[in-house]
């Protein structure tokens, strides 16, 4: 079989069976039963999935994912992010476009400690948008912004998801999760400059309103005790894997007991969080873990079968430079996230970008980054980026889905002007893990 | 048979307790470790290999479950376009496709559990670990996994609502 053959059988085969509502996991599952089959020889092929399975899932670099995702759902369930939504609410005091500022502050910090985009989205949406509305706010300056946030969870460490691609993608963990800082809040700066720009244009879309006047000791306090203590939490876990003192297994098992400890310190902590917490921690880790254990049979599939060697060779056979060939890959991330959700479209991409990535010569971390901001973008992509769903089911009854997509598009913009940044000053995601 | 049932489901509920459970441990077995470790003390083996087994143990305890909550990611874009008798006739067909693909991994798996059995395996690491402990998830979960997809297949429910986007 021509390894084009081989390549469109088994990515065919996923895509087929994804689109037909199998659940991802169980087409992953099934591409590589047959994947198996074909180019492992017959039955042996099989029992050799079940242990490539085994050895997949027993890596100790598999550690932070639920640890991250136990971290943010117990912030999300004890009602500390409420609290530091809130806090930060009441700081920001009278402006145009106020409570819009308070989606990407609020939200940046909220979705990172959360580091799921669904949960932050569905929590902003939820508590935000009848606000917003309330407040004679445009459905753009409300449902755009939770929108842009809700993706930032994915960049700023802890990222569960940054960590899966590492995993997949063999390169250090810490490394690209330290990478993704200093973009990160790039990223939340244009937020927060889009929302400048368009309060400029349209002041009406956001009118500013009257709130209760504070004195400044009393927002000291307020910072004091309600924002630093649960940003604290972050900043202290992403500065210890800098210095090294931490490894990412153990900055996400100390990130979740910081969580549960300060949860129990404001008295929030109840057996009925901790039960919600642990379910939905669980819940996202099934999923990705039963994807990483096909993801070793699929790669050796693609490599038994020549498929990532003569797709590669293909691909640079026609000298093509390597920033087009870095658009080609973006683009067809772009494409998936339409359609895809992100952890089946690192477990199609990675086995095949990565060694792409590595003949071209790129550094790995800066492509990771690139992928982690792709699908990140591609979350909000119409038709189907799984956040705007999450906004539909949130949002005030009557809104609609194209409210919705352009709500999202000056959003997505901004991330690609910060792809552009990187491509230009890769030092922008490379120097913080360089130090 | 109520009694059956009430008995398999307690199973199922049985082993996504486990599964949680298990995640809570992977947190306390780290801290524990880095503790050890900043107190000068050298942090036991097994700690670290029983976060490493705990990963195989918290999908394969915990996925079944997740098919009964309906939990499992999937996409819904050509069950969205169809009309709805012959979407119920897909979202069957899906339902057995997910069916046979578990019933083929259990399969292999009971082949595995019992290789490793005859053979006496062992996982070596930091400990000697009987390979057939690991090995019998396979059958286990796959298993359950298929009798869990196979009520979508006959059950009055369906996987799929119809509505476009991804689901979980």
């Amino acid at each position: 079989m021509e390894w084009y053959q081989a390549l469109g059988l088994l990515v065919g085969m996923i895509m087929f069976l994804m689109a037909f509502g199998m659940p991802v996991a169980l087409a992953f599952l099934a591409a590589n039963i047959v994947g198996a089959w074909i180019f492992m020889g017959g039955e042996r092929g099989i029992g050799q999935l079940l242990n490539n399975g085994l050895g997949a899932l027993t890596k100790y670099a598999l550690v932070p994912i639920p640890l991250f995702l136990l971290m943010g759902e117990i912030f999300f369930h004890t009602g500390l992010g409420g609290r530091m939504f809130t806090a930060i609410d009441k700081l920001l005091g009278k402006l145009p476009g106020r409570l819009s500022y308070v989606t990407v502050l609020g939200g940046t910090a909220f979705s990172t400690l959360s580091g799921s985009s669904m949960g932050s989205t569905a929590l902003l949406g939820s508590l935000m948008v009848p606000e917003m509305s309330r407040r004679g706010y445009k459905p753009h300056m409300s449902i755009g912004p939770i929108l842009g946030t809700g993706g930032l969870a994915i960049i700023i460490p802890p990222s569960a998801l940054g960590v899966l691609l590492a995993t997949l993608a063999q390169i250090d963990v810490a490394a690209l999760l330290i990478a993704g800082v200093i973009p990160g809040l790039i990223l939340a700066c244009f937020y927060i400059a889009t929302i400048w720009i368009q309060t400029k244009i349209d002041p009406t879309a956001a009118p500013a309103y009257d709130v209760e006047p504070m004195t400044l000791i009393t927002k000291l306090t307020l910072f004091l005790t309600e924002v630093v203590p649960m940003v604290g939490v972050m900043v202290t876990i992403i500065i210890l894997m800098i210095n090294g003192f931490v490894t990412p297994s153990e900055a996400a098992a100390f990130g979740a007991f910081g969580v549960l400890v300060l949860a129990t310190m404001f008295r929030c902590l109840t057996w009925v969080s901790i039960k919600k917490s642990i379910i939905g921690a669980l819940r996202v880790t099934l999923m990705a873990y039963l994807i990483v254990f096909g993801s070793a049979t699929f790669s050796q599939l693609l490599a038994f079968s020549g498929a990532s060697r003569g797709l590669v060779n293909w691909a640079t056979s026609y000298d093509l430079a390597p920033i087009l060939m870095l658009l080609v890959m973006f683009g067809v991330l772009l494409l998936l996230g339409m359609f895809m959700e992100q952890i089946s479209i690192m477990l199609l991409t990675v086995p095949i970008f990565f060694p792409l990535a590595q003949t071209l010569g790129f550094d790995l971390v800066w492509f990771g980054l690139i992928m982690l901001l792709a699908l990140e973008i591609s979350f909000t992509t119409p038709p189907f980026g799984l956040l705007l769903f999450v906004m539909k089911g949130v949002a005030p009854p009557g809104t609609t889905m194209r409210e919705i997509y352009t709500s999202a598009f000056p959003f997505i913009g901004c991330s690609l002007l910060l792809v552009m940044l990187l491509v230009i000053f890769p030092q922008i995601g490379l120097w913080l893990p360089g130090l | 048979m109520a009694a059956l049932y009430k008995t398999y489901s307690m199973l199922v509920y049985a082993m996504a307790v486990v599964a949680g459970t298990t995640l809570v441990w992977l947190m306390v077995s780290v801290i524990i470790s880095v503790s050890m470790r900043n107190l000068g003390l050298q942090p036991a083996a097994w700690l670290f290999t029983s976060a490493e087994y705990s990963i195989l143990y918290i999908t394969m305890l915990g996925a079944p479950w997740l098919v009964r909550e309906k939990g499992h990611v999937h996409i819904e874009l050509v069950t969205s376009a169809l009309p709805e008798n012959l979407r119920k006739v897909v979202s069957r067909i899906v339902a057995v496709s997910c069916v046979l693909t578990c019933l083929i991994l259990a399969w292999k798996g009971v082949d595995l559990f019992f290789t490793n059995i005859e053979r006496g395996d062992f996982d070596t690491r930091a400990y000697y670990y009987p390979r057939w402990l690991l090995t019998i998830n396979f059958p286990l979960s796959f298993g359950i996994m298929a009798i869990e997809f196979s009520r979508f297949v006959v059950g009055s429910e369906l996987m799929h609502t119809g509505e476009a986007g991804i689901h979980e």
